[in-house]
């Protein structure tokens, strides 16, 4: 039933996105100069920001696929970005050493969590709630109000990785890519990912099958974790800047990137389904600013988009079921 | 399923039911026994609430116990309590709103804006403000009812909607309101030490805890938050009820925009973010307290905790940092959910040594 109504669709539903963002690029191309929109360097300054938002939906899409919710990686991102850029101003350490430092940092808010939710059997939501709440408390701690420039005592190499481009492709996108690779090869193609899956399924039944459900809930609210501290230290390198707002900012189109991807390529939260709701959204915000709309039209395309897969997704999730 | 993954009921304390056959619900249904030990948990925010103020009143001996930091501390709970006590609604009704931040802090902006740019009355303006800002939790809720989808998704997006209106009315910057003196005087005015925007907190929680706890319509609204299957047989319509409790947050957000315009007079696009996540804490707190779970006079308890605590530590440390605020709702919430959860699981160990058989005690229940 589940093949027969898909194979109906056309791939509709499946691939709804990718005719939305080739109606989204002819809109713009319209609405601009030719040669404005599609040009290299708008690819790479759209690939540029989808990097941030591609990591830190990865590091949403992980718990997710074990039906755990984790809503404390933007903040965790900006403890990353807001302790690399503290550190790098006040020790003269190595700034690898310190972006390895502040990940590690936020790797530890993961596991906290992770060890709240598997072994207090907390639901990760609230856990997820509090931690946030205390990885932003020790950004605004570390920052005091202020924002912080720490460019100049930044490695050139470290800064690359933010503003560097190989070709037309910016760096970070490669990490995005490889992380990503790594992340859809796991979840979709190895015994363990399989495992987690079927955590997040139907967390009993994976239970009786054998499924260390312990191990689980730790290891991806770890990861997750891990995946925003990279995040933030990549968006310090991009912007070379940190204050304790610009990473709570992500929260939203991450999470619309996430549910928008979940209606994409398979019928639940998935990697690859999610990097296209990363590209679109971005390609529409990037659009926006290009056309010189003022600051409330992203927040009114982030949220109308939000609100319009997250129906779309209940709408197509029918054919899951 | 991703969808029906968020959908879940809202994670409370409480015996997360009609989730079908698991470990979970077990080991909660078992944890009021050990409260019942002398109200220590049923209460526990109650000494919290001394101990902070002992510790205070001894470390900051001159200045913690006067009645201006009393004022302050009363002053700056109120609207942070009157859109947590909001909250309680939908929580109770299972759902997640994360959107009444936003939407007091729109509230907070248009009635600022109408103020400088319509010549009408203020009381016409807060009518209008709180009408706009109760669209929003209307339009959630007819989406999250009728469309049934995930409620924290569609609220997160209402409330980044709420955001962009901020923006587009006085983009980045701080406006000044042209506020009437009886108006400014509903924010500012005091009776002995309570100033009247927490007169009026009480006022509404008050009505809120009768209303939830105490008549049937209030009891409809925990029913389809503990059982939605349940409530449905019982012959309530889920849907309404999902609608109603979500356009009431709102509602009651609007208005304590409206207080607050009048307690700060002037108004900011980011204000109004930073209501939201010490006030989920303290709804998610407070159901530790007081009842087993989601309630008014919990959450009002929790409220004062934080708020006694972030002052006393201001007042300490000589400053007005921002992240004693969300430091300690953090630290509060875990701590509170893990003792919570920590008895539970006490109390199945204990069951589990007296049964005879200790899967049979996990399944009896």
């Amino acid at each position: 039933m589940r093949s027969t109504a898909r194979a109906r669709t056309a791939g509709l539903t499946r691939f709804s996105g990718l005719y939305v963002l080739a109606i989204v690029v002819l809109v713009f191309w319209r609405l601009l100069r030719p040669g404005v929109w599609v040009s290299s360097q708008n690819v790479s300054v759209i690939l540029s920001e989808a990097s941030v938002v591609g990591l830190l939906a990865v590091a949403a899409v992980i718990p997710l696929s074990a039906s755990l919710l984790d809503i404390s990686f933007a903040n965790v991102a900006g403890f990353a970005m807001g302790l690399t850029a503290y550190l790098a101003l006040h020790t003269g350490w190595n700034t690898w050493l310190i972006g390895a430092l502040a990940v590690a940092a936020s790797a530890g808010f993961g596991l906290l969590s992770g060890l709240l939710v598997a072994v207090l059997e907390l639901p990760s939501l609230i856990v997820t709630l509090g931690v946030s709440s205390v990885a932003l408390a020790a950004t605004q701690y570390l920052l005091d109000g202020q924002t912080l420039y720490p460019r100049a005592r930044l490695a050139p190499s470290f800064l690359s990785l933010g503003t560097g481009q190989w070709g037309p492709i910016p760096i970070a996108t490669f990490v995005l890519a490889g992380i990503g690779l790594a992340a859809w090869a796991w979840i979709e193609h190895t015994p363990s990912g399989r495992r987690l899956l079927a955590l997040g399924g139907n967390a009993n039944a994976a239970r009786l099958a054998g499924v260390r459900s312990f191990r689980y809930q730790v290891l991806c609210l770890t990861l997750s974790a891990t995946l925003s501290g990279i995040g933030g230290v990549v968006l310090l390198a991009t912007i070379g800047t940190a204050d304790d707002v610009s990473a709570s900012g992500y929260l939203l189109p991450v999470i619309a990137a996430v549910f928008l991807g979940s209606t994409q390529i398979k019928s639940r939260f998935n990697v690859a389904g999610t990097f296209v709701g990363v590209i679109l959204i971005q390609t529409g915000i990037h659009g926006i600013e290009l056309k010189g709309f003022d600051q409330w039209v992203n927040y009114v395309f982030d949220g109308a988009v939000l609100i319009v897969a997250v129906i779309v997704s209940r709408r197509s999730s029918k054919y899951a079921f | 399923m991703p969808s029906k993954a968020i959908a879940a009921p809202v994670p409370t304390l409480g015996p997360p039911e009609g989730r079908g056959p698991s470990t979970r619900p077990v080991q909660r249904r078992t944890a009021p026994t050990v409260w019942r030990g002398g109200g220590l948990f049923h209460f526990s925010g109650v000494y919290a609430l001394a101990v902070l103020i002992i510790v205070f009143a001894i470390v900051d001996s001159p200045y913690f116990l006067t009645s201006p930091t009393l004022k302050s501390i009363l002053a700056t709970s109120a609207i942070g309590g009157m859109v947590a006590v909001g909250a309680v609604v939908p929580f109770s009704t299972g759902m997640l709103d994360i959107q009444f931040g936003n939407v007091a802090g729109f509230a907070l902006v248009l009635m600022t804006w109408l103020s400088l740019n319509s010549g009408l009355n203020d009381g016409v303006l807060a009518l209008i403000t709180i009408a706009a800002s109760t669209a929003f939790g209307l339009a959630s809720g007819l989406i999250v009812a009728y469309l049934r989808v995930s409620s924290l998704v569609v609220t997160l997006g209402m409330g980044t909607l709420a955001l962009g209106c901020c923006y587009l009315a006085i983009s980045a910057r701080t406006a000044e309101a042209d506020l009437s003196s009886w108006f400014s005087d509903i924010g500012r005015k005091t009776y002995g030490p309570l100033p009247l925007p927490v007169i009026l907190l009480a006022l509404l929680a008050s009505l809120v805890h009768v209303w939830l706890e105490h008549t049937a319509s209030g009891r409809r609204f925990r029913l389809v938050g503990s059982n939605p299957e349940a409530a449905r047989m019982a012959g309530i319509d889920v849907a309404r009820t999902q609608t109603i409790a979500l356009t009431f947050s709102s509602f009651v957000a609007g208005v304590a925009g409206v207080i607050w315009t009048a307690q700060l007079g002037f108004g900011n696009s980011i204000n109004g973010s930073n209501l939201l996540f010490p006030a989920i804490s303290a709804v998610l707190l407070g159901s530790t307290q007081v009842r087993h779970r989601i309630n008014v006079p919990g959450t009002v308890l929790a409220v004062l905790i934080i708020q006694t605590a972030v002052t006393g530590f201001n007042l300490h440390e000589g400053g007005t940092a921002a992240w004693p605020a969300n430091a300690f709702s953090g630290v509060l919430l875990l701590a509170a959910v893990s003792i919570v959860a920590w008895n539970g699981r006490r109390q199945l160990r204990l069951a589990a040594q007296q049964a005879a058989e200790p899967s049979d005690a996990a399944n009896r229940v």
